[in-house]
């Protein structure tokens, strides 16, 4: 049988170091997927899986108290991603720079054989995503991320993002709002 | 329903949050309304295109390696943090930062009594007072001692009990209040 989250959270605290592995083998795709969409490259994605570990690792003497640990590790790993952010701001955002685009490696949407030309199309199709997702504050890029992106509710969001929920239907309207500005052509 | 109480429930509609009575009002409304409907439809839209998945896969080796990596940074660097069971596991008496430090407020405590004791008896304030220095470098290099590891470390019940202890005696805050306050040297940052 699958331990659960909790349970696993519960020998994790107690200082078993497998009941860590397996929570790591658990959330490292999501928070990679995450990471990946707001910071929109490989490297930084990676960064953002290793250092949210590594954080979940030093506080693990506070997990007594979580009590949702989907949300403490995604707000870590959405606070470091916020972080980097702001630190690659002027330093020429990799993001925004098409040409860093990793072009060997398998793109999920043309999974299936697509000629050359789809592929260029839905490379295409992300980039203008990305350069819209772009364009928003964090914290509105972020809450349309989790809600529309990755499927989370809006209380998840609010947790996540420790806010009140009102703030998370606030900044998703608003990110919504200008995203279907941005996107009309591709929403017609 | 109007246009206003539409658009105020544009986007609850769209996130499916109604309840079955506003659900029916809302599509009453647009039947009958053009700008709601496309207002309504470029959400739905926008919903789907962001769907779209944009994260390429990485190498596949990469979460073994990523697994790997976390597990150097975090477990195998602090090990002998986490307490098996087994007598070996425990650290020798002076190998535990904790000894050190309980050691180390000893020293000083004893240097500070003797400064105080000497003080009243027959010598000069200038001695007391450079005895007391001393003991406050004493009781520093132990805080520091505390706080430079105290992230990495899992006091043990009785770990505490005997910090606890060891601090109850230095007596009420003042020069040294900050020592007395348990939770900033077990706290995480
Ligand atoms: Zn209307």
């Amino acid at each position: 049988m699958t331990e659960t989250i909790p349970e696993l959270v519960k020998r994790f605290t107690e200082g078993d170091s497998d009941a860590f592995a397996e929570l790591v083998s658990r959330y490292q795709k999501k928070i990679y997927h995450l990471a990946y969409q707001i910071l929109g490259n490989h490297l930084d994605a990676d960064e953002v899986v290793q250092e949210s570990f590594v954080r979940v690792y030093r506080k693990r003497k506070d997990l007594a108290r979580v009590t949702n640990f989907t949300s403490f590790v995604i707000r870590i790993a959405t606070n470091y991603s916020i972080d980097l952010v702001r630190k690659r701001r002027g330093h020429n955002q990799v993001s925004s720079d098409p040409t860093l685009m990793p072009g060997d490696v398998q793109v999920e949407l043309s999974k299936n054989v697509s000629t050359p030309r789809e592929d260029f199309e839905n490379k295409r199709l992300m980039e203008e995503i990305r350069r819209a997702l772009d364009t928003l504050p964090p914290r509105q890029k972020i809450t349309a991320l989790l809600h529309d992106v990755e499927g989370y509710s809006k209380p998840e969001i609010a947790e996540i993002l420790e806010c009140p929920e009102a703030t998370v239907r606030s900044n998703l309207h608003i990110a919504r709002t200008k995203l279907k500005k941005i996107l009309k052509k591709r929403l017609s | 329903m109007t246009c206003r109480t539409f658009q105020s429930l544009l986007e609850s509609f769209a996130d499916n949050e109604l309840d079955p009575s506003q659900v029916a009002q809302a599509r009453e409304h647009l039947k009958s309304c053009d700008i709601c409907r496309e207002e309504y439809t470029s959400t739905l839209a926008l919903k789907q295109l962001l769907s779209t998945p944009t994260v390429p896969d990485p190498d596949p080796g990469y979460w073994d390696e990523v697994t790997d990596l976390i597990l150097a940074r975090s477990v195998r660097s602090t090990s002998e943090y986490f307490r098996e069971p087994g007598p070996a596991a425990r650290p020798g008496l002076f190998d535990s930062s904790l000894t050190r430090a309980t050691l180390s407020v000893a020293a000083s405590l004893a240097i500070l009594f003797m400064a105080l004791f000497l003080g009243e008896t027959h010598e000069s304030q200038a001695d007391r007072i450079a005895m007391t220095e001393q003991a406050m470098i004493e009781t520093s290099s132990m805080v520091a001692l505390i706080n430079s590891d105290s992230e990495e470390t899992m006091w043990t019940p009785e770990d505490q009990q005997r910090l606890t202890g060891c601090l109850t005696i230095m007596g009420p805050p003042g020069m040294m209040g900050r020592l007395t306050d348990l939770s900033d040297l077990t706290g995480v940052e």
